[in-house]
């Protein structure tokens, strides 16, 4: 607050009070936010889901949802108070003064129009353009979007587009009309992580270039960090620190954001130990990388070798190879990380090594025994040692079934102990997740994400498994939460004596928690090794594109 | 990070069915469907216990086509027959075809829906090309065609009737499945162990109930109707039992002189349908909250 800013602020939220009608009365979602946005200015609003960022940002396109009301405050766009603004007024105000990046590209554009049309619309409802202007202009903001070949693509519908493509689209529309200020409210967390920093790049780049303000939402503090020019930090509906990006990273004044920034697994410190190299173990790993390192010690705990699986995709003759000869060992005891894209196959190595799909050739070995063709009875000891956690909380979870059913389906199943046994099982699992134990009656939906993925984990261990494949386990969920489940992970772990197999397309959680890693790329093992060495000195290209993208790369190195 | 994300944590459903079914069956449209079926099932355990005024049967030629009065409160017909106790033994027998004929289509489509939608491949394509080819003829035509190549019973309409909703059900069935089958608990259950039987019985079926039921509910109402029209056309419930199709077939001719003959079986099969269409949408909401009314 020593230098203020010399003009009049672009846009100045004061005050915002939100409220939202619910079943359980009105609930404010901001409370009193405060927000400054100096023209040409980038402004990073951060928090967690709940944290009524996206909230705020609704506020300015005033796009709440039915059932929201902005109880107190103003949004002031130069001298034009939104809350008060008519509904035509707004129709004026929004793409013309105000450009929207939604979160979803794959929903936020209508599949039966030509993207180019699309753009188009937009231009032609504020009358910047007309027909074939329109579209020649449209063109121009497409390529300027970063999209290769526009003037051919400006004729194509958004199915012909993949998901980063249709975010550039999203954001050429947004700033077609030369708005002032650009509202983008999780531009990139759908898409794959190189692909993020490029869309980001690039939206960058072009609302330089037609002179917009930008108010980027995400809950990402060392991408706010990296992005912005200042970051405003909300929890609670209320904003609780908001400061130049660097000082924000670097000299934190609230409690809260210190945790978000030790959180951040791009910044955060390792949570394992490197392992203690076993006999014959590290000169394995620092092999040529195809070998799966059984050089005369203990065979490791799973075995994928040579694992092939193909899919017929309808309407093309060729199958495709989604996980392409693919040799994999996860030691005993230790953390292997499997990292890639969507479509690098990674999900699919893990249904292999669960033996959820069989594989096309290759085999699965588990505990020194082939487990490849196994069935029925057979199958079921194998199910037992080996468990899964999967990415979506919400969806890994019978709404059905109250939350002791649910971790005590895996006992049932496998007819252990009796009713009064299970019950206690079920207690002693539950605490061991950290989770109160009177949750046991409550069912899926009236628990938030964290808690979920804990009774997920609870799950997974009711049978004493070996090990666990957690396929994006932790990437549904907030900074802090998911911290906490690494941790509790890697407490799991320390205790039980536990392997994981570790899927995620964030290269950033593997350093924390992995022995070792797999970067994947188009259904292939492209590089293996040690975190720390991987990421001080990768040897592919890909790699080096992957360890990039990692956001908050900056702020390690200062 | 949902795409829906309002700032706010998703708002839990209500806690506790009870509140929900109360939500939704306490509303003017709730109370009207279930006031309605009341009547309904009320007038047929009459007519199925005997406890009629008259035998709908019984003819008294020296009474006929007398007007609503005290003693037959909805008058008689030309053959001297009770109306009222007619209408109530029409309605328990336009039950009884639904109900058995929805019983059977239901029993039968959902098991071929939910296979096909679960085991996929051949057994899925084989009910597909059966479902295509029922779905190929008018339902009337195909259940006229059914009901006249068999004996006439009211057994042989709800055979009929049941031919004809299979493939509905086999379809309504078969769509959950496709999601349900690679939802993550579904393969959570598989990995714990799990054979795909019992992950189908377990997780699968239960979470598609609500589909069904409303389902269900709704065809009997179609059900009534399809019966109704059989009987219409001559090839339903054969005389001498009552049935509303057939009542309001026969009181055409005598619209002028006794209108009562076509108010009265008219209006029971109005309300039976409205009632069960009521019913079904109340159900639909407590069931299927996503469901906004098609």
């Amino acid at each position: 607050m020593t230098a203020l800013p010399p003009a009049r602020p672009l846009l100045s939220v004061r005050d915002l009070t939100v409220a939202f009608a619910t079943s359980r009365g009105e609930i404010e979602a901001v409370r009193g936010a405060d927000l400054e946005v100096s023209a040409g200015e980038t402004v990073a609003v951060v928090g967690e889901s709940g944290s009524g960022k996206s909230t705020l940002a609704a506020c300015v396109t005033r796009l709440l949802a039915d059932n929201g009301r902005i109880a107190a405050g103003t949004v002031m766009l130069r001298d034009l108070d939104l809350t008060r603004a008519d509904e035509r007024t707004l129709r004026e105000v929004r793409g013309r003064r105000v450009g929207f990046v939604p979160q979803d590209p794959m929903t936020g554009l209508n599949p039966v129009m030509t993207v180019g049309a699309q753009i188009a619309e937009a231009l032609e409802v504020h009358g910047r353009a007309q027909g074939r202007q329109a579209r020649a202009q449209a063109a121009d903001l497409l390529a300027r979007a970063g999209i290769a070949d526009a003037a051919t693509r400006v004729d194509q519908y958004p199915h012909e587009f993949s998901g980063g493509m249709r975010q550039r689209v999203l954001i050429a529309m947004a700033l077609a009309c030369r708005p002032e200020v650009l509202v983008a409210d999780e531009p990139t967390s759908a898409l794959d992580v190189t692909v993020q920093r490029l869309v980001l790049d690039q939206m960058a780049e072009l609302a330089a270039d037609v002179g917009a303000a930008v108010v980027l939402i995400t809950h990402d503090l060392a991408l706010a960090a990296e992005r912005a020019d200042r970051v405003v930090v909300m929890y609670r509906g209320q904003v609780v620190e908001t400061g130049p990006a660097e000082q924000v990273a670097e000299r934190p004044q609230q409690e809260y954001t210190r945790r978000l920034l030790a959180a951040a697994p791009g910044i955060a410190e390792r949570k394992v130990s490197v392992v203690e190299p076993v006999q014959g173990r590290a000169g394995a790993s620092e092999g040529s990388g195809g070998s799966s390192g059984s050089g005369g010690c203990e065979e490791p705990l799973l075995v994928l070798s040579g694992a092939v699986k193909r899919y017929r995709v309808r309407g093309r003759r060729e199958p495709l190879v989604a996980v392409d000869d693919v040799d994999l060992a996860v030691p005993r005891g230790q953390t292997v990380a499997v990292v890639g894209e969507s479509g690098s196959g990674k999900s699919t190595a893990a249904r292999l090594a669960l033996r959820l799909e069989d594989a096309d050739a290759g085999t699965v070995r588990f505990a020194g025994e082939d487990v490849t063709h196994r069935h029925g009875r057979a199958l079921r000891g194998f199910r037992r040692a080996v468990q899964p956690v999967f990415q979506n909380p919400y969806a890994s979870l019978d709404p059905r079934y109250t939350i002791e059913q649910v971790v005590a389906e895996p006992l049932v199943v496998h007819g252990v102990g009796d009713a009064g046994h299970r019950r206690r099982a079920v207690r002693d699992l539950l605490e061991r997740v950290a989770l109160p134990a009177d949750l046991a009656s409550r069912r899926p939906h009236e628990l938030s994400g964290g808690q979920r993925q804990r009774v997920a984990i609870a799950r997974a261990l009711a049978l004493d498994p070996q090990l666990v494949v957690m396929d994006e386990a932790v990437s549904a969920l907030d900074v802090l939460v998911q911290e906490q489940i690494l941790d509790l992970m890697v407490e799991l772990q320390r205790e039980l004596g536990l392997s994981y197999l570790f899927i995620t397309h964030d290269l950033a959680v593997v350093r924390l928690v992995a022995h070792e890693v797999y970067v994947m790329q188009g259904g292939r093992v492209v590089e293996r090794g040690e975190p720390g060495r991987l990421f001080a000195e990768p040897r592919e290209e890909y790699t080096r594109t992957l360890l990039a993208a990692i956001p908050g790369q900056s702020l390690v190195h200062h | 990070m949902s795409a829906t994300e309002t700032g706010l944590e998703a708002p839990a459903e209500p806690t506790g069915r009870t509140r929900a079914w109360r939500s939704a069956f306490l509303t003017p449209a709730g109370v009207t469907g279930v006031a309605l079926m009341t009547v309904v099932l009320v007038l047929a355990a009459l007519s199925a216990l005997g406890l009629l005024p008259h035998d709908p049967a019984a003819q008294d030629v020296g009474r006929s086509l007398l007007g609503p009065s005290g003693d037959a409160w909805f008058g008689t017909d030309q053959f001297g027959r009770d109306v009222f106790s007619r209408v109530a033994s029409g309605l328990a027998n336009s039950l009884r075809v639904a109900a058995v004929s929805v019983a059977v289509s239901a029993a039968v489509g959902i098991t071929l829906g939910v296979l096909a939608g679960y085991l996929q491949g051949v057994v899925d394509r084989l009910v597909g090309v059966v479902t295509n080819v029922l779905f190929a003829f008018p339902s009337l035509l195909l259940a006229l065609a059914l009901a006249a190549t068999l004996s006439r019973s009211w057994v042989t309409v709800s055979v009929a009737i049941a031919v004809v909703y299979v493939p509905i059900f086999a379809r309504v069935a078969r769509g959950p499945v496709l999601s349900l089958r690679t939802a993550d608990y579904v393969l959570a259950a598989q990995a714990v162990g799990r054979s795909r039987l019992s992950t189908l019985v377990e997780h699968v079926v239960p979470n598609m109930a609500g589909i069904l039921v409303v389902q269900t509910t709704l065809s009997l109402s179609w059900a009534i109707l399809t019966e109704a029209s059989l009987s219409f056309l001559g090839f339903g419930t054969p005389p001498p039992a009552a049935s509303l199709g057939g009542m309001v077939y026969d009181a055409q001719a005598l619209t002028s002189v006794a209108p009562w003959l076509l108010v009265f079986p008219g209006v029971g099969l109005v309300v039976a349908v409205i009632g069960l269409n009521l019913i079904g949408d109340a159900l639909r909401s407590v069931l299927d909250p996503r469901a906004g009314g098609r």
